[in-house]
Protein backbone atom coordinates (compact mmCIF):
# COMPACT_ATOMS: atom_id res chain seq x y z
CA UNK A 1 0.00 0.00 0.00
CA UNK A 2 2.71 2.32 0.84
CA UNK A 3 4.60 1.64 -1.91
CA UNK A 4 1.34 1.94 -4.44
CA UNK A 5 0.90 5.48 -2.25
CA UNK A 6 4.18 6.69 -2.97
CA UNK A 7 4.88 5.32 -6.80
CA UNK A 8 1.25 6.48 -7.82
CA UNK A 9 1.65 9.81 -8.79
CA UNK A 10 -0.56 8.94 -12.01
CA UNK A 11 -3.56 8.00 -10.18
CA UNK A 12 -5.22 10.92 -10.97
CA UNK A 13 -4.54 10.57 -14.78
CA UNK A 14 -5.51 7.31 -14.66
CA UNK A 15 -8.78 8.74 -12.85
CA UNK A 16 -9.09 11.17 -15.25
CA UNK A 17 -8.74 8.88 -18.05
CA UNK A 18 -11.34 6.61 -17.13
CA UNK A 19 -13.78 9.89 -16.39
CA UNK A 20 -13.02 10.95 -19.85
CA UNK A 21 -14.07 7.58 -21.29
CA UNK A 22 -17.24 8.35 -19.41
CA UNK A 23 -18.27 11.46 -20.92
CA UNK A 24 -16.97 10.69 -24.30
CA UNK A 25 -19.62 7.60 -23.92
CA UNK A 26 -22.33 9.88 -22.91
CA UNK A 27 -21.22 12.74 -25.56
CA UNK A 28 -21.19 9.89 -27.93
CA UNK A 29 -25.35 10.21 -27.78
CA UNK A 30 -27.33 12.37 -29.40
CA UNK A 31 -27.56 16.23 -27.89
CA UNK A 32 -31.49 14.54 -26.86
CA UNK A 33 -30.55 10.96 -25.63
CA UNK A 34 -27.56 12.36 -22.92
CA UNK A 35 -27.65 12.43 -19.76
CA UNK A 36 -26.92 15.95 -18.66
CA UNK A 37 -26.87 15.27 -14.72
CA UNK A 38 -24.27 12.63 -15.74
CA UNK A 39 -22.08 14.54 -17.88
CA UNK A 40 -22.40 17.44 -14.96
CA UNK A 41 -20.87 15.26 -12.52
CA UNK A 42 -18.24 13.83 -14.41
CA UNK A 43 -17.52 16.85 -15.45
CA UNK A 44 -17.75 18.56 -12.11
CA UNK A 45 -15.24 15.44 -10.47
CA UNK A 46 -13.12 16.33 -13.47
CA UNK A 47 -12.49 19.79 -12.26
CA UNK A 48 -12.61 18.79 -8.47
CA UNK A 49 -9.68 15.69 -9.53
CA UNK A 50 -7.85 18.85 -10.89
CA UNK A 51 -7.86 20.38 -8.04
CA UNK A 52 -9.42 23.62 -9.63
CA UNK A 53 -12.08 26.21 -8.35
CA UNK A 54 -14.76 27.34 -10.72
CA UNK A 55 -14.62 30.63 -11.17
CA UNK A 56 -17.33 33.19 -9.62
CA UNK A 57 -19.72 33.71 -12.72
CA UNK A 58 -19.42 36.88 -14.90
CA UNK A 59 -21.88 39.63 -13.60
CA UNK A 60 -24.95 39.70 -15.25
CA UNK A 61 -24.32 43.40 -15.92
CA UNK A 62 -21.25 42.45 -18.22
CA UNK A 63 -23.02 39.90 -20.11
CA UNK A 64 -25.91 42.43 -21.18
CA UNK A 65 -23.30 44.97 -21.79
CA UNK A 66 -21.35 42.54 -23.99
CA UNK A 67 -24.99 41.55 -26.00
CA UNK A 68 -25.96 45.14 -26.44
CA UNK A 69 -22.17 45.89 -27.65
CA UNK A 70 -22.39 43.01 -30.26
CA UNK A 71 -25.78 44.01 -31.10
CA UNK A 72 -24.99 47.67 -31.50
CA UNK A 73 -21.89 46.39 -33.61
CA UNK A 74 -24.37 43.78 -35.61
CA UNK A 75 -26.75 46.57 -36.26
CA UNK A 76 -23.76 49.00 -37.69
CA UNK A 77 -22.22 45.73 -40.03
CA UNK A 78 -25.84 45.27 -41.56
CA UNK A 79 -26.47 49.25 -42.03
CA UNK A 80 -23.09 49.20 -43.82
CA UNK A 81 -24.23 46.21 -45.96
CA UNK A 82 -27.23 47.44 -46.65
CA UNK A 83 -25.68 51.01 -47.70
CA UNK A 84 -23.48 48.87 -49.91
CA UNK A 85 -26.36 46.65 -51.30
CA UNK A 86 -28.53 49.81 -51.52
CA UNK A 87 -25.81 51.68 -52.88
CA UNK A 88 -24.91 49.09 -55.57
CA UNK A 89 -28.73 48.76 -56.45
CA UNK A 90 -28.90 52.73 -57.29
CA UNK A 91 -25.99 52.51 -59.45
CA UNK A 92 -27.43 49.70 -61.21
CA UNK A 93 -30.68 51.56 -62.19
CA UNK A 94 -29.29 54.54 -62.92
CA UNK A 95 -26.98 52.44 -65.41
CA UNK A 96 -30.23 50.31 -66.55
CA UNK A 97 -32.00 53.63 -66.82
CA UNK A 98 -29.31 55.30 -68.81
CA UNK A 99 -29.03 52.39 -70.99
CA UNK A 100 -32.95 51.84 -71.72
CA UNK A 101 -33.29 55.40 -72.56
CA UNK A 102 -30.56 55.66 -74.82
CA UNK A 103 -31.69 52.17 -76.13
CA UNK A 104 -35.35 52.11 -76.55
CA UNK A 105 -36.32 55.45 -75.46
CA UNK A 106 -38.18 54.60 -72.41
CA UNK A 107 -37.09 54.41 -68.99
CA UNK A 108 -35.94 51.33 -67.29
CA UNK A 109 -39.59 50.47 -65.01
CA UNK A 110 -41.33 51.14 -68.74
CA UNK A 111 -39.04 49.00 -70.56
CA UNK A 112 -39.31 46.02 -68.05
CA UNK A 113 -43.39 46.38 -68.32
CA UNK A 114 -42.71 46.17 -71.88
CA UNK A 115 -40.13 43.34 -72.10
CA UNK A 116 -42.64 41.54 -69.23
CA UNK A 117 -45.68 41.32 -72.26
CA UNK A 118 -43.06 38.93 -74.07
CA UNK A 119 -42.52 41.64 -76.75
CA UNK A 120 -41.66 44.65 -76.63
CA UNK A 121 -43.51 48.02 -77.15
CA UNK A 122 -42.56 51.09 -78.75
CA UNK A 123 -44.36 54.57 -77.69
CA UNK A 124 -45.17 55.53 -81.23
CA UNK A 125 -45.33 59.82 -80.03
CA UNK A 126 -41.10 58.83 -78.36
CA UNK A 127 -40.57 57.79 -81.46
CA UNK A 128 -41.17 60.53 -83.82
CA UNK A 129 -39.53 62.89 -81.44
CA UNK A 130 -36.12 60.91 -82.27
CA UNK A 131 -34.20 63.38 -84.31
CA UNK A 132 -33.20 62.42 -87.63
CA UNK A 133 -29.62 62.25 -88.48
CA UNK A 134 -27.52 66.04 -89.01
CA UNK A 135 -26.65 66.59 -92.75
CA UNK A 136 -22.88 67.31 -91.66
CA UNK A 137 -22.57 64.14 -89.84
CA UNK A 138 -23.47 62.38 -92.65
CA UNK A 139 -21.43 62.86 -95.83
CA UNK A 140 -22.20 59.99 -97.18
CA UNK A 141 -25.95 60.78 -97.66
CA UNK A 142 -25.16 64.52 -98.83
CA UNK A 143 -23.00 62.59 -102.14
CA UNK A 144 -25.33 60.16 -102.57
CA UNK A 145 -27.91 62.76 -103.22
CA UNK A 146 -25.86 64.43 -105.32
CA UNK A 147 -25.12 61.31 -106.76
CA UNK A 148 -29.42 61.25 -107.25
CA UNK A 149 -29.37 64.56 -108.85
CA UNK A 150 -26.32 63.39 -111.52
CA UNK A 151 -28.32 60.21 -112.47
CA UNK A 152 -31.72 62.23 -113.47
CA UNK A 153 -30.08 65.22 -114.58
CA UNK A 154 -30.36 64.35 -118.21
CA UNK A 155 -33.81 64.12 -117.94
CA UNK A 156 -34.87 66.78 -115.64
CA UNK A 157 -33.02 69.76 -115.04
CA UNK A 158 -35.17 71.56 -113.19
CA UNK A 159 -35.65 69.08 -110.35
CA UNK A 160 -31.77 68.83 -110.04
CA UNK A 161 -32.16 72.49 -108.68
CA UNK A 162 -35.34 71.37 -106.85
CA UNK A 163 -32.76 69.15 -105.08
CA UNK A 164 -29.88 70.73 -104.65
CA UNK A 165 -31.91 73.52 -102.22
CA UNK A 166 -33.30 70.78 -100.56
CA UNK A 167 -30.35 69.55 -98.92
CA UNK A 168 -29.18 73.25 -98.70
CA UNK A 169 -27.81 72.47 -95.36
CA UNK A 170 -24.86 70.28 -96.37
CA UNK A 171 -21.22 71.12 -95.51
CA UNK A 172 -19.33 74.11 -97.72
CA UNK A 173 -17.35 70.95 -99.12
CA UNK A 174 -20.86 69.35 -100.14
CA UNK A 175 -22.47 72.25 -101.15
CA UNK A 176 -19.59 73.15 -103.74
CA UNK A 177 -20.22 69.92 -105.20
CA UNK A 178 -23.09 70.11 -105.34
CA UNK A 179 -22.76 73.72 -107.26
CA UNK A 180 -20.89 72.34 -109.37
CA UNK A 181 -23.47 69.69 -110.58
CA UNK A 182 -25.75 72.81 -110.64
CA UNK A 183 -23.45 74.82 -113.09
CA UNK A 184 -23.58 71.21 -115.12
CA UNK A 185 -27.42 70.89 -114.88
CA UNK A 186 -27.76 74.07 -116.22
CA UNK A 187 -25.57 73.70 -119.00
CA UNK A 188 -27.53 70.61 -119.96
CA UNK A 189 -30.93 72.38 -119.26
CA UNK A 190 -30.28 74.77 -121.71
CA UNK A 191 -30.81 71.46 -123.86
CA UNK A 192 -33.35 69.71 -122.69
CA UNK A 193 -35.66 72.48 -121.28
CA UNK A 194 -38.53 70.92 -123.65
CA UNK A 195 -39.37 68.03 -121.28
CA UNK A 196 -38.75 69.26 -117.72
CA UNK A 197 -41.32 71.82 -118.28
CA UNK A 198 -43.81 69.01 -118.93
CA UNK A 199 -43.01 67.03 -116.08
CA UNK A 200 -45.98 65.58 -113.52
CA UNK A 201 -46.34 66.45 -109.59
CA UNK A 202 -44.69 62.44 -108.93
CA UNK A 203 -41.90 62.57 -111.47
CA UNK A 204 -40.83 65.25 -109.69
CA UNK A 205 -41.27 63.29 -106.35
CA UNK A 206 -40.12 60.72 -107.61
CA UNK A 207 -36.61 62.51 -108.37
CA UNK A 208 -35.66 62.04 -105.04
CA UNK A 209 -35.11 58.53 -105.73
CA UNK A 210 -32.78 56.53 -107.48
CA UNK A 211 -33.39 54.45 -110.76
CA UNK A 212 -33.23 51.32 -108.01
CA UNK A 213 -36.45 52.96 -105.98
CA UNK A 214 -38.03 54.64 -108.40
CA UNK A 215 -40.26 51.38 -109.26
CA UNK A 216 -41.08 51.13 -105.28
CA UNK A 217 -41.96 54.79 -104.70
CA UNK A 218 -44.17 55.26 -107.40
CA UNK A 219 -45.78 52.22 -106.19
CA UNK A 220 -46.35 53.31 -102.65
CA UNK A 221 -47.11 56.73 -103.97
CA UNK A 222 -49.58 55.59 -106.53
CA UNK A 223 -51.91 53.75 -104.22
CA UNK A 224 -51.61 55.72 -101.31
CA UNK A 225 -52.98 58.68 -103.09
CA UNK A 226 -55.70 56.94 -104.53
CA UNK A 227 -56.31 55.96 -100.38
CA UNK A 228 -55.80 59.69 -99.69
CA UNK A 229 -53.38 59.57 -98.49
CA UNK A 230 -49.13 60.68 -98.70
CA UNK A 231 -46.46 58.96 -96.85
CA UNK A 232 -42.87 59.13 -96.61
CA UNK A 233 -40.99 57.18 -99.58
CA UNK A 234 -38.15 55.39 -100.33
CA UNK A 235 -35.35 57.02 -102.15
CA UNK A 236 -33.03 54.43 -102.37
CA UNK A 237 -32.46 50.43 -102.02
CA UNK A 238 -29.15 48.58 -101.44
CA UNK A 239 -27.84 46.88 -104.57
CA UNK A 240 -29.93 43.61 -105.83
CA UNK A 241 -33.53 44.63 -104.33
CA UNK A 242 -33.85 47.21 -107.92
CA UNK A 243 -35.92 44.20 -109.25
CA UNK A 244 -38.72 43.63 -106.45
CA UNK A 245 -42.11 44.24 -107.47
CA UNK A 246 -45.32 44.56 -105.61
CA UNK A 247 -47.63 41.41 -105.20
CA UNK A 248 -49.90 42.63 -102.86
CA UNK A 249 -51.47 46.02 -102.15
CA UNK A 250 -54.80 46.87 -100.14
CA UNK A 251 -55.90 49.39 -97.97
CA UNK A 252 -58.04 49.71 -94.68
CA UNK A 253 -60.10 52.65 -93.50
CA UNK A 254 -60.15 52.14 -90.09
CA UNK A 255 -61.96 53.96 -86.84
CA UNK A 256 -58.78 55.42 -85.99
CA UNK A 257 -56.63 55.02 -89.21
CA UNK A 258 -56.08 54.99 -92.78
CA UNK A 259 -54.02 51.90 -93.21
CA UNK A 260 -52.10 50.50 -96.72
CA UNK A 261 -50.28 47.30 -97.06
CA UNK A 262 -47.45 46.48 -99.69
CA UNK A 263 -45.54 43.69 -100.27
CA UNK A 264 -42.37 44.10 -102.73
CA UNK A 265 -41.27 40.67 -103.43
CA UNK A 266 -38.38 39.41 -105.31
CA UNK A 267 -36.22 35.91 -105.92
CA UNK A 268 -34.32 35.97 -102.39
CA UNK A 269 -36.29 38.62 -100.40
CA UNK A 270 -39.20 40.17 -99.34
CA UNK A 271 -40.48 43.39 -97.85
CA UNK A 272 -43.42 43.89 -95.94
CA UNK A 273 -44.55 47.72 -95.84
CA UNK A 274 -47.09 49.11 -93.58
CA UNK A 275 -48.36 52.57 -93.99
CA UNK A 276 -50.74 53.58 -90.67
CA UNK A 277 -52.11 57.25 -90.65
CA UNK A 278 -53.96 58.22 -87.74
CA UNK A 279 -55.84 60.90 -87.77
CA UNK A 280 -54.56 62.49 -84.98
CA UNK A 281 -51.50 61.74 -82.74
CA UNK A 282 -53.43 61.11 -79.58
CA UNK A 283 -54.66 57.76 -81.46
CA UNK A 284 -51.09 56.43 -82.10
CA UNK A 285 -50.54 53.16 -80.10
CA UNK A 286 -47.38 51.75 -79.12
CA UNK A 287 -46.07 49.74 -81.15
CA UNK A 288 -45.51 46.20 -79.93
CA UNK A 289 -42.90 44.02 -81.35
CA UNK A 290 -43.07 40.20 -80.54
CA UNK A 291 -39.33 39.33 -79.86
CA UNK A 292 -37.51 36.99 -78.20
CA UNK A 293 -34.14 39.78 -78.87
CA UNK A 294 -33.99 43.15 -76.75
CA UNK A 295 -31.49 43.68 -79.24
CA UNK A 296 -33.17 47.14 -80.56
CA UNK A 297 -31.22 50.03 -82.47
CA UNK A 298 -31.99 53.62 -83.93
CA UNK A 299 -31.17 54.75 -86.88
CA UNK A 300 -31.44 58.17 -88.03
CA UNK A 301 -32.39 58.67 -91.83
CA UNK A 302 -31.88 61.78 -93.49
CA UNK A 303 -35.30 63.10 -92.43
CA UNK A 304 -36.37 60.45 -90.38
CA UNK A 305 -35.40 58.14 -87.28
CA UNK A 306 -36.65 55.36 -85.84
CA UNK A 307 -36.09 51.67 -84.44
CA UNK A 308 -34.34 48.68 -85.99
CA UNK A 309 -34.41 45.42 -84.10
CA UNK A 310 -33.80 41.94 -86.21
CA UNK A 311 -31.57 39.43 -87.72
CA UNK A 312 -29.51 38.47 -90.80
CA UNK A 313 -33.14 36.75 -91.90
CA UNK A 314 -35.71 38.83 -90.36
CA UNK A 315 -35.51 42.41 -89.34
CA UNK A 316 -38.16 45.37 -88.45
CA UNK A 317 -37.84 48.44 -89.10
CA UNK A 318 -40.55 51.07 -87.36
CA UNK A 319 -40.71 55.09 -87.75
CA UNK A 320 -42.94 57.52 -87.32
CA UNK A 321 -43.35 60.76 -89.11
CA UNK A 322 -46.19 63.32 -88.12
CA UNK A 323 -49.55 61.33 -87.50
CA UNK A 324 -48.24 57.99 -89.72
CA UNK A 325 -46.82 55.10 -88.40
CA UNK A 326 -44.38 53.25 -90.59
CA UNK A 327 -42.93 49.39 -90.23
CA UNK A 328 -41.20 47.52 -92.52
CA UNK A 329 -40.35 44.22 -92.21
CA UNK A 330 -38.25 42.16 -94.51
CA UNK A 331 -38.07 38.58 -94.73
CA UNK A 332 -34.75 37.83 -96.32
CA UNK A 333 -33.06 40.84 -95.79
CA UNK A 334 -30.08 41.75 -94.00
CA UNK A 335 -30.38 44.07 -91.13
CA UNK A 336 -27.92 46.65 -92.43
CA UNK A 337 -30.09 46.37 -96.19
CA UNK A 338 -33.45 47.38 -94.34
CA UNK A 339 -31.26 50.24 -92.27
CA UNK A 340 -30.34 51.66 -95.69
CA UNK A 341 -33.83 51.29 -97.12
CA UNK A 342 -35.66 53.03 -93.81
CA UNK A 343 -32.94 55.54 -93.80
CA UNK A 344 -34.04 56.54 -97.40
CA UNK A 345 -37.12 57.31 -96.55
CA UNK A 346 -38.76 61.17 -97.38
CA UNK A 347 -41.66 62.53 -96.38
CA UNK A 348 -43.59 63.91 -99.46
CA UNK A 349 -43.49 67.21 -100.24
CA UNK A 350 -45.98 69.55 -98.97
CA UNK A 351 -46.07 71.35 -102.26
CA UNK A 352 -47.42 68.43 -104.62
CA UNK A 353 -50.22 67.53 -101.85
CA UNK A 354 -53.75 67.52 -103.16
CA UNK A 355 -55.44 69.46 -100.66
CA UNK B 1 -33.64 26.70 -8.39
CA UNK B 2 -33.73 25.30 -11.81
CA UNK B 3 -37.31 24.68 -11.54
CA UNK B 4 -37.82 28.40 -10.60
CA UNK B 5 -35.63 29.60 -13.08
CA UNK B 6 -37.25 27.95 -16.45
CA UNK B 7 -40.71 28.51 -14.47
CA UNK B 8 -39.69 32.65 -14.67
CA UNK B 9 -38.22 32.37 -18.32
CA UNK B 10 -41.44 30.19 -19.91
CA UNK B 11 -43.26 32.61 -17.90
CA UNK B 12 -41.77 35.45 -19.78
CA UNK B 13 -42.74 34.12 -22.59
CA UNK B 14 -45.68 33.26 -22.19
CA UNK B 15 -46.57 36.77 -21.29
CA UNK B 16 -44.98 37.85 -24.11
CA UNK B 17 -42.64 40.04 -21.83
CA UNK B 18 -39.53 39.16 -23.98
CA UNK B 19 -37.41 41.82 -23.05
CA UNK B 20 -37.71 40.67 -19.31
CA UNK B 21 -35.21 37.98 -19.91
CA UNK B 22 -32.49 40.25 -20.26
CA UNK B 23 -33.20 42.07 -17.15
CA UNK B 24 -30.57 41.69 -15.16
CA UNK B 25 -32.15 39.63 -12.54
CA UNK B 26 -33.39 36.82 -14.81
CA UNK B 27 -29.55 37.09 -16.45
CA UNK B 28 -28.32 36.56 -12.61
CA UNK B 29 -30.65 33.60 -12.67
CA UNK B 30 -29.69 32.11 -15.12
CA UNK B 31 -25.98 32.62 -14.74
CA UNK B 32 -26.12 31.13 -11.10
CA UNK B 33 -27.88 28.69 -12.11
CA UNK B 34 -25.82 27.17 -15.24
CA UNK B 35 -22.31 28.66 -14.78
CA UNK B 36 -20.58 26.02 -12.73
CA UNK B 37 -21.77 23.44 -15.27
CA UNK B 38 -21.35 24.81 -18.21
CA UNK B 39 -17.58 25.78 -17.13
CA UNK B 40 -16.90 22.64 -15.91
CA UNK B 41 -18.46 21.41 -18.88
CA UNK B 42 -16.34 23.53 -21.39
CA UNK B 43 -13.24 22.88 -19.18
CA UNK B 44 -13.53 18.73 -19.84
CA UNK B 45 -13.65 19.32 -23.57
CA UNK B 46 -11.02 21.47 -23.32
CA UNK B 47 -8.40 19.52 -21.99
CA UNK B 48 -8.32 21.14 -18.83
CA UNK B 49 -7.35 24.78 -19.86
CA UNK B 50 -8.69 26.58 -16.98
CA UNK B 51 -8.70 30.10 -19.12
CA UNK B 52 -9.75 28.96 -21.86
CA UNK B 53 -12.85 27.45 -20.26
CA UNK B 54 -13.50 30.77 -18.66
CA UNK B 55 -13.89 32.37 -22.05
CA UNK B 56 -15.78 30.39 -23.83
CA UNK B 57 -18.37 29.50 -21.37
CA UNK B 58 -18.82 33.71 -21.23
CA UNK B 59 -19.17 33.08 -24.39
CA UNK B 60 -21.63 30.61 -24.25
CA UNK B 61 -23.89 33.16 -22.29
CA UNK B 62 -23.05 36.12 -24.34
CA UNK B 63 -24.49 34.16 -27.16
CA UNK B 64 -27.56 33.08 -24.98
CA UNK B 65 -28.38 36.38 -24.47
CA UNK B 66 -27.74 37.77 -27.67
CA UNK B 67 -30.31 34.75 -28.94
CA UNK B 68 -32.72 34.39 -26.27
CA UNK B 69 -35.41 35.88 -28.59
CA UNK B 70 -34.91 32.51 -31.00
CA UNK B 71 -35.83 30.36 -28.20
CA UNK B 72 -38.85 28.64 -28.49
CA UNK B 73 -41.51 28.18 -24.97
CA UNK B 74 -40.61 24.54 -25.22
CA UNK B 75 -37.19 24.69 -25.59
CA UNK B 76 -34.79 23.35 -22.65
CA UNK B 77 -32.38 26.10 -21.69
CA UNK B 78 -30.15 23.95 -20.18
CA UNK B 79 -29.62 21.86 -23.26
CA UNK B 80 -29.57 24.91 -25.49
CA UNK B 81 -26.53 25.63 -23.49
CA UNK B 82 -24.83 22.60 -23.58
CA UNK B 83 -25.52 22.92 -27.88
CA UNK B 84 -24.19 26.43 -27.13
CA UNK B 85 -21.34 25.58 -25.43
CA UNK B 86 -20.60 22.54 -28.06
CA UNK B 87 -20.70 25.13 -31.00
CA UNK B 88 -18.30 27.75 -28.88
CA UNK B 89 -16.24 25.37 -28.38
CA UNK B 90 -15.74 23.83 -31.98
CA UNK B 91 -15.11 27.72 -32.96
CA UNK B 92 -12.96 28.52 -30.40
CA UNK B 93 -10.61 25.38 -31.36
CA UNK B 94 -11.20 26.09 -34.81
CA UNK B 95 -9.60 29.66 -34.01
CA UNK B 96 -6.89 28.54 -31.99
CA UNK B 97 -6.49 24.76 -32.30
CA UNK B 98 -2.77 24.63 -30.54
CA UNK B 99 -4.16 26.37 -27.65
CA UNK B 100 -5.22 23.25 -25.76
CA UNK B 101 -4.66 19.46 -26.56
CA UNK B 102 -5.31 16.68 -23.96
CA UNK B 103 -2.10 15.00 -24.74
CA UNK B 104 0.25 18.07 -25.43
CA UNK B 105 -1.42 20.25 -22.33
CA UNK B 106 1.05 20.85 -19.54
CA UNK B 107 -1.37 22.44 -17.53
CA UNK B 108 -3.41 18.90 -17.07
CA UNK B 109 -0.16 16.87 -17.20
CA UNK B 110 0.76 18.69 -14.19
CA UNK B 111 -2.37 18.47 -12.82
CA UNK B 112 -2.52 15.05 -13.70
CA UNK B 113 0.76 14.47 -12.15
CA UNK B 114 0.36 16.05 -8.51
CA UNK B 115 -1.67 12.46 -7.14
CA UNK B 116 1.70 11.39 -5.56
CA UNK B 117 2.37 11.74 -1.82
CA UNK B 118 5.38 10.50 0.04
CA UNK B 119 4.69 8.40 3.22
CA UNK B 120 8.43 8.30 5.13
CA UNK B 121 6.84 6.49 7.89
CA UNK B 122 4.48 4.43 7.05
CA UNK B 123 1.89 5.90 9.43
CA UNK B 124 0.07 8.38 7.41
CA UNK B 125 -2.79 5.90 6.42
CA UNK B 126 -3.67 6.21 10.40
CA UNK B 127 -4.96 9.24 9.77
CA UNK B 128 -7.77 8.43 8.14
CA UNK B 129 -10.96 6.81 8.85
CA UNK B 130 -11.61 3.21 8.30
CA UNK B 131 -14.01 3.77 6.18
CA UNK B 132 -12.13 5.94 3.61
CA UNK B 133 -9.30 3.23 4.23
CA UNK B 134 -11.34 0.64 3.00
CA UNK B 135 -12.05 3.37 0.01
CA UNK B 136 -8.61 3.53 -0.94
CA UNK B 137 -7.64 0.18 -1.12
CA UNK B 138 -11.00 -0.58 -2.76
CA UNK B 139 -9.49 1.47 -5.64
CA UNK B 140 -5.68 0.54 -5.62
CA UNK B 141 -6.34 -3.25 -5.42
CA UNK B 142 -9.06 -2.54 -8.45
CA UNK B 143 -8.68 -2.16 -12.02
CA UNK B 144 -11.70 0.36 -14.06
CA UNK B 145 -14.10 -2.39 -14.32
CA UNK B 146 -14.10 -3.57 -10.62
CA UNK B 147 -13.95 0.20 -9.60
CA UNK B 148 -16.89 0.53 -11.47
CA UNK B 149 -18.68 -2.28 -9.81
CA UNK B 150 -17.47 -1.49 -6.72
CA UNK B 151 -18.77 2.38 -7.20
CA UNK B 152 -22.28 0.70 -7.76
CA UNK B 153 -21.90 -1.80 -4.81
CA UNK B 154 -21.33 1.62 -2.72
CA UNK B 155 -24.45 3.42 -4.26
CA UNK B 156 -22.65 5.80 -5.96
CA UNK B 157 -21.18 6.93 -9.27
CA UNK B 158 -17.63 6.31 -10.47
CA UNK B 159 -16.98 10.23 -10.34
CA UNK B 160 -18.58 10.33 -7.27
CA UNK B 161 -15.92 7.31 -6.21
CA UNK B 162 -13.03 9.18 -8.13
CA UNK B 163 -14.00 12.78 -6.00
CA UNK B 164 -13.76 11.10 -2.37
CA UNK B 165 -10.59 9.07 -3.32
CA UNK B 166 -9.09 12.23 -4.99
CA UNK B 167 -10.14 13.94 -1.38
CA UNK B 168 -8.61 10.98 0.84
CA UNK B 169 -5.47 11.65 -1.28
CA UNK B 170 -5.73 15.13 -0.51
CA UNK B 171 -6.02 14.32 2.88
CA UNK B 172 -3.21 11.54 2.93
CA UNK B 173 -0.87 14.58 1.23
CA UNK B 174 -1.33 17.14 4.31
CA UNK B 175 -1.00 14.44 6.66
CA UNK B 176 2.41 13.25 4.90
CA UNK B 177 3.45 17.06 4.76
CA UNK B 178 2.84 17.59 8.62
CA UNK B 179 4.46 14.82 9.11
CA UNK B 180 8.12 15.68 7.20
CA UNK B 181 7.50 19.02 8.93
CA UNK B 182 7.30 17.67 12.15
CA UNK B 183 10.61 15.04 11.23
CA UNK B 184 12.68 18.38 9.93
CA UNK B 185 11.29 20.53 13.43
CA UNK B 186 13.16 17.45 15.49
CA UNK B 187 16.21 17.64 13.62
Amino acid sequence: MKIKAITDKLSDKNMLDDLQALLDKELAKSLEERDLDAIEEITNAMVGINDEEIPQPVSAEEVIAEVSARKKRHRIVLLRKWAAAIGACCALCVALNFYTLKTYGSNVFEAMINMARSGFSIDTNQLGELEPAEQDAYPMTTTTTVAYTTQTMGSMATTAVTNTSAVGNISNAAANTTNVEATTTNAVASTTAAPAASASPMDKVLDKCDDSARYMAEEILTNAELAGTYPCYPTQLPNGFGDMTCTDYHNEKLKDSNDCYFTFENEASKLDITIEEYYSKDLMPNVLVPSDSDDYEIFRGKEISGFIMGDTVKCTAVFVYGNTVYTLHGSGIHYSELEVIAESFVPYPQEFMNK
Amino acid sequence: MGISVTFILREAYRRKEVKLLIEPEHCTLIIERYYREIFSYCYAKLAYSYHSAEDCTQEVFVVFFSKHERLEDTDNIRLWLYRTADNVIKTFLRKSPAAVSLEESAEAMNMADSGGFDDPNGSLLDALEPDERRLLELYYDSDYGQRNEAAKRLGLSLPALYRKIHKIKKKLRAAGKRSADAVTDKE
